[in-house]
């Protein structure tokens, strides 16, 4: 596998906060990392730092072989897709679909079309009269339409209905297996976005605090419900992030789990059940589940 | 599905050497043209209409005001377009940064573009001004007398020296827009106060000096003996400096949302 991004001892100060807090992680080529974590826990500063657009205060990062910052060599190969992207007040979406070329050797514009219309996006309407999600839908069509080797988005879904969301996951999923690439993609919904993450980067007050495979963090967990006294007797040594007690029932939600303790606590007539990502990184970030699910503003 | 054209990164090792600078260039050029209505349509639509409106005005005063009245008027009605320009270049800037720096590009290929483009729209207003001004005066003003783009002795020079005059004014006002549109990108609305604040310091400090010492007789030689050009390729120094500040401010700027 090889290495695209390489930050190391990665940190952006603004003003009195530490955004990012020097972070060191690797990204490897071709694969879908997710960059997940509350808000305002540096994922945005994370990837403009990627992208050349911030400035580090220390460490380095590495991008396909070299800074990012006013680098062509490196950014032509980047899209990155923000969250409310400005766009030229008079653009039309057909506008922003002529000029991309430009930008992306490999943009596909039959595919662009194919989008726009899976999207039911007016091409011919001006970008300020479009709706939230409409104006999403822009974003994401200019994403996946430029194949560009290295794709960012930024919670790129806002206002998006929920068929419009599985929709892009959808064609993220088909269009990557065709033209694999390297997508970073940042967002609060875990749950919708699991299936689709190889990588897993929580980032939480500028400090990246989980950086695993999703496999490995899916089968190192899971959830041990069952009467009390049993269920902690089954627990007993493993790493218990979450207990809920209902009456003299017990569901626990534990990680470093080997197979063979999930077999013995099944053997022992519990409940064993998996865990989701999204409820696996509010156990191990310690929030409140409320202040992860929004979904939008 | 679509088409599957193997992209050429596939498996192989990304590419390490940049594209060249003409094609990232050109690629700013095309995104800043993609939509012309702003920079070009709107502008010429105005100029037209402002050009009939005052036409129509003049006929009629010149139905009232015997010819020999007075002669040497001087509209200046197509002024505005410049004006209009430096708006264009701030609007592009604060709106065209982001976004072209999202689709990987540098920023100072983001300037350089923008450069070209304001090149190419100085000489096509210019071009477009002369013409202009030909058909005024082969018409003998509109039919009417009427001097809208006559602007008495600078188009009363040789042509080449008309539009060269036009092309560095135009200049000078893209960049002067240039200039304050990246303050307002790197530093937004705390950027704009102290920027007009020192402006407003600078030109009135200047004029109190300039008083105090008695020396605008010395101001107005200066643009006396450096004649209409002249004067015009002086401001060239403010252009320079403009668009080197510009690149100063851009290159240390991150785009921001909203």
């Amino acid at each position: 596998m090889t290495t695209i991004v390489e930050a190391r001892g990665l940190t952006k100060r603004y003003r009195g906060v530490t955004a990012v807090d020097g972070v060191d992680f690797t990204i490897a080529r071709d694969t879908i990392t997710g960059l997940l974590g509350r808000n305002g826990a540096g994922k945005t500063t994370l990837m403009q730092l990627l992208t050349g657009q911030e400035f580090a205060t220390s460490g380095t990062i590495s991008v396909a072989g070299g800074t990012p910052v006013e680098n062509a060599a490196v950014l032509q190969h980047t899209c990155f897709i923000k969250e409310s992207q400005r766009y030229p007040d008079d653009f039309k979406p057909k506008h922003v679909f002529a000029a991309a070329p430009g930008f992306f050797p490999h943009w596909d514009a039959a595919f662009a079309r194919e989008l726009a219309d899976e999207f039911r996006l007016p091409v011919d309407r001006r970008i300020k009269k479009l709706s939230r999600g409409q104006l999403s839908s822009v974003g994401i069509i200019v994403g996946l339409a430029s194949r560009a080797p290295i794709t960012i988005f930024d919670e790129p879904y806002l206002g998006l209905d929920a068929i419009a969301r599985q929709a892009f996951y959808d064609r993220l999923l088909a269009d990557y297996s065709q033209h694999p690439r390297t997508v970073i993609l940042s967002t609060h919904l875990i749950d919708e976005v699991g299936a689709l993450l190889e990588h897993a980067l929580v980032i939480d007050n500028g400090r990246i605090i989980i950086d695993s495979p999703v496999d490995a963090l899916r089968s190192h967990a899971a959830t041990i419900a069952g009467p009390a006294d049993a269920v902690e007797h089954a627990v007993t040594g493993l790493d218990v992030l979450h207990r809920e007690r209902l009456g003299g029932f017990v569901s626990a939600t534990v990680a470093g789990v080997s197979d063979d303790s999930l077999a013995r606590a099944r053997a022992a007539g519990l409940e064993v059940g998996p865990v989701s990502l999204q409820q696996l990184i509010i156990r191990q970030t310690g929030g409140s589940p409320t202040e992860h699910e929004e979904i939008s503003r | 599905m679509t088409t599957t054209t193997p992209t050429d990164y596939a498996g192989g090792p990304l590419s390490t050497k940049a594209r060249p600078l003409a094609t990232r260039i050109l690629t700013i050029v095309r995104l800043l043209f993609a939509n012309p209505s702003t920079a070009i349509w709107t502008p010429v639509l105005i100029l037209t209409f402002i050009l009939l409106m005052n036409i129509a005005i003049y006929a009629i005063i010149r139905a009232n005001i015997p010819e020999d009245g007075e002669t040497a008027n001087i509209n200046g009605g197509a002024f505005f377009i410049y004006v209009y320009m430096l708006v264009v270049a701030v609007m592009t800037i604060n709106q065209a940064f982001p976004l072209s720096l999202g689709y990987g590009s540098t920023r100072r290929d983001f300037l350089l573009g923008f450069g070209v483009f304001a090149i190419v729209l100085s000489i096509g207003y210019s071009l477009l001004l002369a013409t202009a001004t030909a058909i005024e005066e082969a018409t003998n003003g509109w039919g009417v007398g009427l001097n809208f783009f006559t602007t008495g002795v600078l188009w009363q020079t040789d042509w080449w020296q008309a539009i060269s005059f036009s092309v560095l004014t135009f200049l000078l006002f893209f960049s002067i827009g240039a200039a304050t549109a990246s303050v307002y990108v790197r530093w937004k609305a705390i950027g704009m106060y102290v920027f007009w604040g020192a402006l407003v310091l600078i030109v009135i400090g200047g004029g109190a000096l300039v008083t105090w010492l008695g020396a605008w007789g010395q101001v107005g030689a200066f643009f006396v003996w450096a004649g209409v050009l002249g004067s015009a390729a002086w401001s060239l120094i403010i252009t320079a400096f403009c668009a080197l500040s510009a690149w100063l401010i851009l290159r240390r700027a991150t785009p921001t949302q909203a």
